[in-house]
């Protein structure tokens, strides 16, 4: 891909993401928030790949935008809100407040990034593939597995650790148990069930 | 364009909206929703600097990438938490309204 | 290596254990002959053990084992010790003992406490024994302690009664007082002597060289050291053995069941402070102005007790005053460095008064716990058995011959007679004359005491009348027996000058030698002894014929001397036993009760309980209620203030970074 291709993409992705998460934050039903939320992450794993972070795109695409983005939408349909279950939202005043407080953390930030000398000192070699050009094989599959699994391999074990415990207490929060439950909307146990 | 800076830049933006989304917010999914937007926001400054060190860095080639991998596993964690959460309070009280789980005041 | 010495004081403890343990469960009849079966054999094991040490000749040891040490600096061996001078002691408190226990069996009969007496019984002659046979000073402070736990026990054994509760305790923290300077002393002993063995405490060369050395006291200035270590284990003794100051305790401890006044307070535990005396003799001896103190303190002692004796109407309280002023007799003949002597008496004392007391129990027991004497009188004819071994025991301790008292009391006079007279000690004399004095004063009391119970006319209840039976079966045996030793046991050590051989003397090894006199020195020395004697005679039968006529006959006489104006005097100080107690408690317990008071109140009320305890729990409180209202309980307050930090965060480290920069 040539060098412009790049910067279209960017850009395309950039404005998807930022007018995408905008969407997000905005949506009274939540149902389009997650489904805008799954274009922003896609955008986002554009953006990874053109970082030459390929492996890790294409899982921003399956575990993100797939996994955890079904559970989502699972779960929004589990509840499935009637519009007059939705929650009222905060009136003006509070939004004004929240967009405030965001404000001023996106004004100190780019502070800090246009203040950053480190930053600037990468940013005069101009476009970052053309800062440090790296092997072809940079991050695919095989070279970013070797390094994980021969640099980061506690971490990684770790992990798996963290994501079991996540399992067995999404599974006990969720589970309905028969003792702290003897409503008649009941059904079955160690089944979840929704009342609608 | 396409340089650090720009991807900081929006990197920022990003998690401004994040943040501004979990303040504005009353439904909780809504609130998580955003949360992970501040999340991958974050994920895409660590991309960047890691390919921008990719040559020097003291992690190895990849460290940016390993690095948000992890990233990716505790959102995965915590979205599964967050959300038997989510449903747990939805049975208990049949709403998933921030304001009204307070409970704990003092 | 003669382990069967262990076994002395072990049987009593299996005793104590098995009854204290299950004495409720196996019925009295198992209590009784497990209790008194055990306290027999030890007996029979101490007998076996004095043959072979007469027979040998030299002392049996037990080394025992290592019990505590430091690595070259102090080794105490858990080890017993059996000589002349313990074997005699545990033949008298195994005999004795085992006598008092048969006769227990009789006077506690039907008591619901009755396996708890037997259990504490046999704790007692445990530490007793092991105080006895421990052959080095801690091993016998642990049965020092012993014993005083078990008299507080036994002494407060009818717990319902709060006084009887009361005298436990003031036994136990008088006993306490004298246990500190005997602690210290032990202390001193340990340092000095870097050992606490009895073969270096009694070891001449070792002694000499510590003797040299003076301990800088505040207020004392230079004392030398071993008078300090000698007067320390004496206040030790006089907790324990009842001597002026601390002698308070004893009369109070007469709450107790009878026989255990017999036992505890008047044959073995108090003798325990003489028993240490002559177990360190040679220590002792190198101390002259300690024994000075001790001299002065015993006759002191006898004659303050003999006093007091005079006023009392209950009849164990007069026995418990005798037995203050026959200790205070061998407080004084071991300050006289008549040590053989002390022990003697040691020995005779704890035939005689162990007979007193038990006959006194048995008044008390056929009078239902009556201990007025002054209603009682005539029970001669309702106790003939009785009153004749009473008659016996008082003949005894006032000297008359050749009853057990006679030999000892006398020795210990000739004692005195012989420091005073013949070494020409102006304290030694003055000392002797209290002594003298005494002794006329114990043959008066004592047979007052038995005028008032046994003779003249009966003031008994009306309700008791025809009830008072002698009792039979333990108790006969047991008065028949200590009778017979009260009546005999003088025999044991029968001077040179009357043509004994001092055996008793000699086999403890306490004995002075006469080696170095020539025949003519020996002579003018017996001649005194018999001038001494006869000045004893005389005074212990003037004392005895002046009570026969005022209890008797001349009533006129006893009346104009009390309704005069020293009688008077005296009498009320000795009913009211000169008022000691009352001056104890204005001195030392009230102003110790107001601190304590003051302390509660101010430590305890105010900065423990309102400061530290309310004040911590106000602390809390208050700043909880603080916080409490930043627990809101809202979200997206917390998430609005979780913001604001990192908000906050941002700010400094950008400003952290633009002054990084600036440098």
């Amino acid at each position: 891909m040539s060098p412009v291709m790049e910067h279209l993409f960017f850009g395309l992705a950039a404005v998807v993401a930022t007018v995408s998460s905008l969407l997000v934050v905005t949506r009274r039903n939540p149902i389009y928030s997650a489904l805008f939320l799954i274009v922003m992450l896609s955008a986002v794993a554009v953006i990874f790949m053109l970082l030459d972070a390929v492996f890790l795109g294409f899982m921003q695409l399956l575990v993100y935008a797939g996994a955890i983005m079904v559970l989502y939408l699972f779960v929004i349909m589990l509840i499935n809100p009637r519009d007059g279950d939705l929650s009222d939202e905060g009136g003006a005043p509070e939004r004004a407040f929240a967009a405030g407080v965001a404000l001023l953390i996106f004004s100190l930030l780019s502070f800090a990034i246009s203040h950053s000398q480190q930053v600037e000192k990468l940013d005069s070699a101009g476009s970052i593939p053309a800062l440090a050009a790296v092997p072809d094989s940079h991050g695919s599959v095989a070279s970013f597995g070797l390094e994980l699994f021969h640099n980061h391999l506690l971490v990684f074990e770790l992990t798996s650790v963290l994501i079991l415990v996540g399992i067995i207490g999404a599974v006990h929060l969720a589970m309905r148990r028969r003792s702290t439950s003897r409503s008649p909307s009941t059904v079955g146990d160690g089944q979840v069930t929704v009342d609608v | 364009m396409f340089s650090l800076a720009t991807l900081l830049y929006l990197s920022a933006l990003l998690f401004s909206i994040g943040t501004y989304g979990v303040l504005a917010r009353r439904n909780i999914l809504v609130v998580l929703m955003s949360l992970e937007l501040m999340l991958n926001a974050v994920n895409i400054a660590i991309v960047s600097f890691g390919r921008a060190h990719a040559l020097t860095a003291f992690s190895g080639e990849h460290g940016g990438q390993i690095f948000t991998l992890m990233v990716l596993a505790v959102a995965a964690a915590e979205a599964a938490i967050g959300l038997s959460l989510l449903l747990v309070i939805w049975r208990r009280w049949k709403s998933i309204d921030l304001r009204q789980l307070c409970q704990l005041n003092g | 290596m003669d382990i069967h010495l262990l076994w002395i004081p072990l049987l009593p403890f299996l005793g104590f254990v098995f009854n204290g343990l299950l004495g409720r469960r196996i019925g009295t009849r198992a209590v009784s002959a497990i209790a008194c079966g055990l306290p027999i054999i030890s007996f029979l094991i101490s007998y076996r053990a004095w043959r072979h040490v007469v027979d040998v000749g030299s002392p049996q040891h037990w080394d025992g084992f290592p019990w505590i040490w430091i690595d070259g600096l102090v080794e105490i061996p858990f080890s017993l010790h059996f000589d002349g001078l313990a074997a005699v002691m545990c033949l008298v408190i195994t005999g004795v003992g085992s006598i008092i226990h048969l006769y227990s069996i009789g006077y506690m009969r039907g008591d619901p406490g009755y396996h708890r007496y037997f259990a504490y019984l046999n704790l007692f002659m445990t530490f007793m024994l092991l105080l006895v046979l421990g052959d080095n000073l801690l091993l016998m402070f642990i049965g020092w302690e012993g014993v005083g736990l078990c008299s507080y026990l036994l002494i407060g054994f009818w717990y319902e009664d709060d006084a009887n509760c009361a005298a436990g305790r003031k036994a136990f923290i008088m006993n306490r007082i004298g246990d500190f300077a005997f602690l210290l002393g032990i202390f001193l002993c340990l340092t000095h002597f870097g050992t606490l063995a009895m073969s270096a405490l009694t070891d001449v060369n070792q002694i000499q060289t510590v003797a040299a050395q003076t301990l800088t006291i505040p207020l004392l200035g230079s004392v030398g050291l071993v008078t300090t270590i000698v007067v320390l284990l004496f206040i030790g003794a006089t907790g324990k053995s009842a001597q002026i100051p601390l002698y308070v305790w004893l009369p109070d401890a007469m709450a107790g069941p009878t026989p255990v006044s017999a036992l505890i307070h008047a044959a073995t535990m108090v003798t325990s402070g003489v028993y240490l005396c002559c177990r360190l003799m040679p220590l002792f001896q190198a101390a002259p102005a300690a024994l000075t103190l001790i001299a002065g303190i015993g006759a002191c002692t006898a004659l303050l007790a003999a006093l007091i004796a005079f006023g009392q109407n209950d009849i164990k309280k007069v026995l418990a005053y005798s037995t203050v002023s026959q200790l205070g007799y061998m407080f004084f003949a071991i300050g006289v460095g008549a040590f053989s002597a002390a022990f003697f008496h040691v020995v005779t004392h704890a035939f005689f008064k162990a007979l007193l007391f038990l006959g006194s129990g048995s008044v008390i027991h056929a009078m239902h716990h009556q201990q007025d004497m002054r209603k009682m009188g005539g029970l001669r004819k309702q106790l003939p058995f009785t009153h004749i071994t009473f008659l016996v025991g008082t003949l005894a301790i006032a000297g008359v011959p050749p009853l057990a008292g006679f030999f000892s009391k006398d020795e210990i006079l000739f004692a005195g007679f012989e420091q005073g007279f013949l070494g020409g000690s102006g304290a030694a004399m003055l000392f002797w004359g209290i002594s003298f004095l005494t002794a006329g004063m114990t043959a008066f009391y004592m047979i007052r005491c038995v005028a008032m119970t046994f003779w003249g006319e009966s003031r008994i209840d009306p309700d008791l009348e025809g009830k008072v039976h002698e009792p039979g079966g333990w108790i006969g045996l047991s008065l028949l027996v200590l009778a017979i030793a009260s009546a005999l046991g003088g025999f044991l050590n029968v001077p040179e000058f009357l043509g004994g051989h001092a055996s008793l003397g000699h086999f403890t090894g306490l004995q002075q030698g006469h080696e170095g006199l020539t025949e003519q020195a020996l002579h003018a020395l017996h001649a005194a002894e018999w001038q001494s004697m006869i000045l004893s005679l005389l005074i212990a039968g003037s004392g005895l014929l002046l009570a026969f006529h005022c209890y008797g006959k001349g009533k006129d006489l006893r009346r104009r001397f009390i309704e005069s104006g020293p009688g008077q005097l005296l009498g009320r100080l000795s009913a009211n036993k000169f008022y000691v107690d009352e001056f104890y408690n204005s001195v030392f317990v009230r102003p110790f009760e107001t601190i304590s008071h003051l302390m509660f109140i101010l430590i305890d009320r105010i900065l423990i309980d309102g400061i530290l305890v309310s004040g911590t729990a106000l602390l809390t409180r208050n700043v909880g209620h603080l916080f409490r209202k930043m627990q809101t309980g809202f979200i997206p307050g917390y998430l609005l203030t979780f913001a604001c930090g990192v908000l906050v965060l941002l700010f400094m480290l950008l400003n952290f970074l633009r002054q990084g920069g600036a440098q």
